[in-house]
C-alpha cells in the first residue's frame, strides 16, 4: 500500500483532509501531522512514499521540511499544498517540491495527483532509481541557450516568442518552465505545453527569477573530461526530432503535446549524464559490445531507460499525462494499446524518421531501434502512410536548412 | 549754439520764449528717451528725437530724422505688441508696451514706452509723443525674480507630491503585503470548510444508503428472523460506516461553521481596517482598532510572535482611525520583524500591547522582545527614507508616516526606548478630545 504522509499547522485543516479523503483508506495509507518535527519522526521510523507540506507552519518552515526530505529520503515525491499567494514564494519552492498545489484544492485535483504519482512509480520500481530521480534539485543546462537567455531577459524591450524561442531550444530549461507553469499556482486551472503560452502565463519577473536563480539551473563542465557524450549534439538531435514532429503534427489539435513531447523525450539522458554517468557508459559498452539498443542496454545496467526516468520525473513536475506517455514509450510504442495517430505515436515516427546526423551523440554509433515502419502506422488507423511521412518530415528538413 | 538760460532773478519768470527754449533742451538732455512722430503724412515719420534715445541706439540725432519708427522697432519681433499699440491708438487712448528696438549695429534692446497722441489745434491727431526707457536690465531682473520664484513654487509642489505620493506608496506596500497575507489566512479555512462539505456530502450518501437498508431490514421483520435482521443491521453498520459517521460528521459540521466564522472575522476585520481615509476626525474605540489590526496582520507575526493584549478602560478618541490603523499596523510589523532578527519564534517572540488612560489622554504602548534599535539609530528612526530593513522590504516611511500621523495630525506624541538584544518599546499617547482641543 502507498504510504503518504500529510503535514500541516492547522488542526482543523487536517481533520478535513482526514475525512475527505477517508474513501482512499483501502489504497492508501495516510498519516496526518501537524508539523515539520513530527513529519521528520516519522519519517525516521519508516519513509512514505509521497509527502504533502504546508509551507508556511509555525514551528520548521514547509520548505525546509522538503528539503530534508529530498536529502534524506529521496525516493520520496514531495508536494507543496500550500496557500500563499505571493509568486517569488511560490517559486522558492520548484528546488525542492516536485509538485506545488494551491489551497483551497477541490477534490479530485488532490486525489489525482496523488493517484498519477504513485502511477508514475510503476515506472521505474526501483528504490534506488526513485532516489535517483527524486533527490534532483538542480539540473545543468546548455551554456550557449543559457547565456543567451540571460541575456534576453535583461534586455527591456524583450517580447515574449523571443524568450520562447530560446527557452524551446534547452530542453532541460524547457522542462522546468513546464514544470513551474504545471503548477496550479500559475496555471490556474489551464493546462499548458505551448511554450510562448508558458512564457506569457509566467510572466518575465518570474521567469527572471528562474533563469537567474542559482538553485534551478547549473551549467555543463566546459570540458566534459571523462564524459564520453556532448550534450550540443544531444540536443541539437532533440531539435531535429522537435521538427519532425512538428512537420507531422502540425495544425492538428495535439501539435504542442507532440513538439514539447520531442523536445522533452531524452530528458532522461540529461538525468542519467548527470546523476549517474558511470552506468551510462557501461550501458553505452553494453549496446556496442552486443549490438543491441542502446534503451535495451540502459535498462539492463541501469534497471530502466532514460526514456522511462525522464517520463517518471517529468510526470512528478506534471506535465501532462499524454506527453508523460510519449516520453516513456518512444522506444517501444508497441507496448501501449494505440488506436489512433497521437502524441505517442507522432514522437515514435518523428524519432524514427527525423535525420540522424546523431552519431556522435554517443561514442560510437548505437545499434538501430527495432523498426517503428511502415507497418506500426498502419496498425494505428494513421491518417497518412510511412512514405507520406517521410516526406513531410525530409521537406521540413530541407526547407530548415535552406533557410539556415 | 543756444545762448545759457537766464537766470531767475525776478522773481522767477522766463519769458515765454525762454521757457520754451528751456523745455527744449531739458527734453534733449532728459535721460528719459523721447521722440516725436509726425503722423500725417503717408507713412509715419520721426519728426524729433532726444540724444538720450539716439544714443541708446547708436545714432545721431539727425541721423533718425524722417525715418519710419518701425525703423528702430522691427514689425517682425514687435508684431503683437504693435497691433496693440494701433488698436490702443485708434481710440485714441495712450498705449504703453515693451518693445525689442534695434541699435545701429543690429543688436536689439528691451525698451519700456508709453505712447500719447497729441493733437493740433482742430483735435486731430497730428503727432504721437513717445517716452520711455531702456527696461532690459530691468525686465531681465523681473524675469529672474519669477523664475526663481516658479522654481521655488514648482519644488514645493514636487515635495507636496512627493509626500503623498510616498504616503501612498508606503499604504500601497502595506496593503500588498497584508492582501497576501490575508489571502493565506483565508485559504486555510476555505480548504478545510470545503473538505468539510466534501465529507458531508460523501458522508450523506452513506447515511441515504443505511437508511435504505435499514428501511429494507423493517420489510423483513415479517419474513424474517429477528436474529437474521439484528445481522443484517449490523453489516449496515460496518458497510456504511456508521460509527465513524456518527463521530466524525458533528465534527465536520461544527469544524466547517468555525472555517466560515473565521473567515467572516477576517473579512469584517479588513472592512474596519481599511476604513476610508478622510481628513474628519471622529471618536473611535482604539482598543478595538487594534483587534482589527492584529486580525488582518496576523500572517506578518504568527510565525514568528505570540501577541498578548492588555486593553485598559479607555474613553473614544476623536482621531482618523484609519490614518492610526495604518500606524499601529507598522509598530506591530516592525515589532514581529525585530523578533524575526533576533531569531526567534512563538514560542519565545513576545509582542505585548497595552492601552490605558492618563488625564485626557491615551497611552498606546507596543513592546517586543526582538533585536532592538542599535543607540546610534534612535534618533533617526522617524527620519523618512531611514531603513535598515534590507532594499525590497520597506520604504523607509513607516515609523515617519507614524509620527507624522501622530505628531501633526492629532497633536499626540510618539516615543521609542530600546536596548540592543533585549527589545523596544513604542508609546503613543494621543489626546482624547483630538488635535483642536490638544493645542
Amino acid at each position: 500500500m502507498t504510504r503518504i504522509l500529510f503535514v500541516d499547522d492547522e488542526a482543523a485543516l487536517l481533520d478535513a483532509l482526514r475525512v475527505r479523503l477517508r474513501p482512499m483508506r483501502q489504497k492508501w495509507e495516510m498519516t496526518f501531522v501537524d508539523g515539520g518535527e513530527l513529519a521528520l519522526q516519522q519519517m525516521q521510523q519508516a519513509p512514505f512514499d509521497i509527502v504533502v507540506s504546508d509551507v508556511r507552519m509555525s514551528g520548521m518552515p514547509g520548505t525546509w521540511l522538503l528539503k530534508t526530505v529530498s536529502e534524506r529520503w529521496p525516493h520520496t515525491v514531495r508536494i507543496a499544498l500550500s496557500g500563499v499567494v505571493d509568486p517569488s514564494e511560490a517559486l522558492q519552492l520548484t528546488p525542492v517540491a516536485h509538485r506545488f498545489l494551491s489551497k483551497p484544492c477541490e477534490p479530485p485535483v488532490l486525489e489525482e495527483t496523488l493517484e498519477r504519482c504513485i502511477a508514475l512509480r510503476d515506472l521505474l520500481r526501483s528504490p534506488a532509481l526513485l532516489a535517483t530521480a527524486g533527490g534532483i534539485r538542480q539540473l545543468p543546462a546548455l551554456r550557449g541557450t543559457y547565456a543567451s537567455l540571460q541575456a534576453a531577459m535583461l534586455r527591456e524591450n524583450v517580447r515574449s516568442h523571443e524568450v520562447a524561442d530560446i527557452i524551446a531550444r534547452d530542453t532541460v530549461i524547457a522542462a522546468k518552465v513546464l514544470q513551474i507553469v504545471s503548477s496550479a499556482f500559475f496555471r490556474r486551472g489551464r493546462r499548458i505545453t505551448n511554450l510562448e503560452q508558458a512564457v506569457t502565463y509566467l510572466g518575465f519577473g518570474a521567469l527572471r527569477s528562474i533563469v537567474l536563480s542559482a538553485e534551478v539551473f547549473s551549467l555543463w563542465p566546459e570540458r566534459p573530461g571523462k564524459v564520453r557524450w556532448d550534450m550540443d549534439r544531444l540536443q541539437q538531435h532533440c531539435l531535429n526530432v522537435v521538427s519532425a514532429a512538428d512537420a507531422l503534427t502540425s495544425g492538428t489539435p495535439f501539435a504542442d503535446d507532440a513538439v514539447t513531447a520531442a523536445l522533452l523525450h531524452d530528458f532522461g539522458y540529461w538525468v542519467l549524464a548527470n546523476e549517474c554517468p558511470r552506468e551510462l557508459t557501461r550501458a553505452l559498452e553494453l549496446s556496442l559490445s552486443r549490438a543491441i539498443p542502446l534503451h535495451v542496454a540502459e535498462k539492463e545496467v541501469i534497471g530502466a531507460s532514460h526514456a522511462e526516468l525522464g517520463a517518471y520525473l517529468l510526470g512528478i513536475w506534471g506535465l501532462p499525462e499524454s506527453v508523460i506517455e510519449a516520453v516513456a514509450f518512444h522506444h517501444t510504442p508497441e507496448q501501449v494499446r494505440q488506436s489512433e495517430f497521437d502524441v505517442l505515436a507522432a514522437l515514435a515516427v518523428a524519432h524514427a524518421l527525423a535525420p540522424t546526423d546523431d552519431s556522435a551523440v554517443f561514442d560510437g554509433p548505437p545499434p538501430p531501434d527495432p523498426a517503428v515502419g511502415p507497418a506500426y502506422l498502419e496498425s494505428i488507423r494513421s491518417p497518412f502512410s510511412w512514405e507520406e511521412a517521410r516526406q513531410r518530415v525530409s521537406s521540413r528538413t530541407t526547407a530548415a536548412e535552406c533557410e539556415a | 549754439m543756444p545762448r545759457p538760460v537766464q537766470s531767475q532773478s525776478d522773481a522767477g519768470r522766463l519769458t515765454p520764449q525762454h521757457l520754451l527754449q528751456l523745455q527744449a533742451r531739458a527734453l534733449d538732455f532728459s535721460s528719459t528717451h523721447f521722440m516725436i512722430i509726425d503722423a500725417v503724412g503717408p507713412r509715419w515719420s520721426i519728426a524729433y528725437v532726444n540724444r538720450a534715445l539716439a544714443h541708446a541706439h547708436g545714432y545721431e540725432p539727425h541721423e533718425l530724422i524722417g525715418l519710419s519708427p518701425l525703423h528702430l522697432v522691427p514689425p517682425q519681433e514687435n508684431q503683437v505688441q504693435l497691433e496693440a499699440i494701433d488698436k490702443a491708438l485708434r481710440a485714441r487712448e495712450a498705449a504703453r508696451s515693451e518693445l525689442a528696438s534695434r541699435r545701429k549695429d543690429g543688436s536689439t534692446f528691451w525698451v519700456g514706452v508709453s505712447l500719447t497722441p497729441v493733437p493740433d489745434e482742430h483735435g486731430h491727431v497730428s503727432h504721437y509723443v513717445a517716452a520711455g526707457a531702456d527696461i532690459t536690465v530691468a525686465l531681465a531682473e523681473a524675469r529672474e525674480k519669477r523664475r526663481l520664484q516658479d522654481q521655488l513654487l514648482s519644488g514645493m509642489q514636487e515635495r507636496e507630491r512627493m509626500a503623498i505620493e510616498l504616503r501612498f506608496a508606503q499604504k500601497l506596500e502595506a496593503v500588498g503585503r497584508l492582501a497576501s497575507g490575508i489571502a493565506h489566512e483565508i485559504n486555510t479555512p476555505i480548504q478545510y470548510i470545503g473538505d468539510s462539505l466534501t465529507f458531508l456530502e460523501s458522508g450523506f450518501a452513506d447515511l441515504r444508503q443505511a437508511l435504505q437498508g435499514y428501511r429494507a431490514a423493517l420489510d423483513m421483520c415479517d419474513s424474517a428472523e429477528p436474529a437474521a435482521i439484528r445481522e443484517r443491521l449490523r453489516e449496515i453498520d460496518v458497510e456504511c460506516d456508521l460509527p465513524f459517521l456518527e463521530t466524525e460528521l458533528p465534527k465536520a459540521i461544527a469544524r466547517a461553521g468555525d472555517g466560515v466564522t473565521r473567515v467572516a472575522d477576517i473579512v469584517r476585520a479588513m472592512k474596519e481596517f481599511a476604513h476610508p481615509d478622510t481628513s474628519e476626525q471622529s471618536p473611535a474605540d482604539l482598543n478595538r482598532a487594534i483587534e482589527t489590526t492584529l486580525t488582518v496582520a496576523r500572517s506578518e507575526y504568527k510565525y514568528l510572535a505570540t501577541v498578548e493584549t492588555h486593553f485598559g478602560e479607555i474613553p473614544p478618541v476623536v482621531c482618523n482611525i484609519g490614518e492610526l490603523n495604518q500606524v499601529f499596523l507598522n509598530l506591530i510589523v516592525n515589532a514581529a520583524h525585530a523578533i524575526g532578527a533576533a531569531g526567534k519564534d512563538p514560542s519565545n517572540g513576545r509582542i505585548v500591547i497595552s492601552t490605558g488612560c492618563i488625564d485626557r489622554w491615551v497611552e498606546v504602548i507596543v513592546i517586543d522582545n526582538g533585536c532592538g534599535i542599535p543607540e546610534q539609530n534612535l534618533e533617526n528612526i522617524f527620519e523618512p527614507f531611514f531603513t535598515t530593513k534590507e532594499i525590497g522590504k520597506g520604504t523607509g516611511q513607516g515609523l515617519a508616516i507614524a509620527r507624522s500621523s501622530v505628531v501633526d495630525k492629532h497633536g499626540g506624541s510618539i516615543n521609542v526606548l530600546s536596548r540592543p538584544r533585549l527589545g523596544s518599546r513604542f508609546c503613543i499617547r494621543l489626546p482624547v478630545a483630538g488635535r483642536g482641543a490638544a493645542s
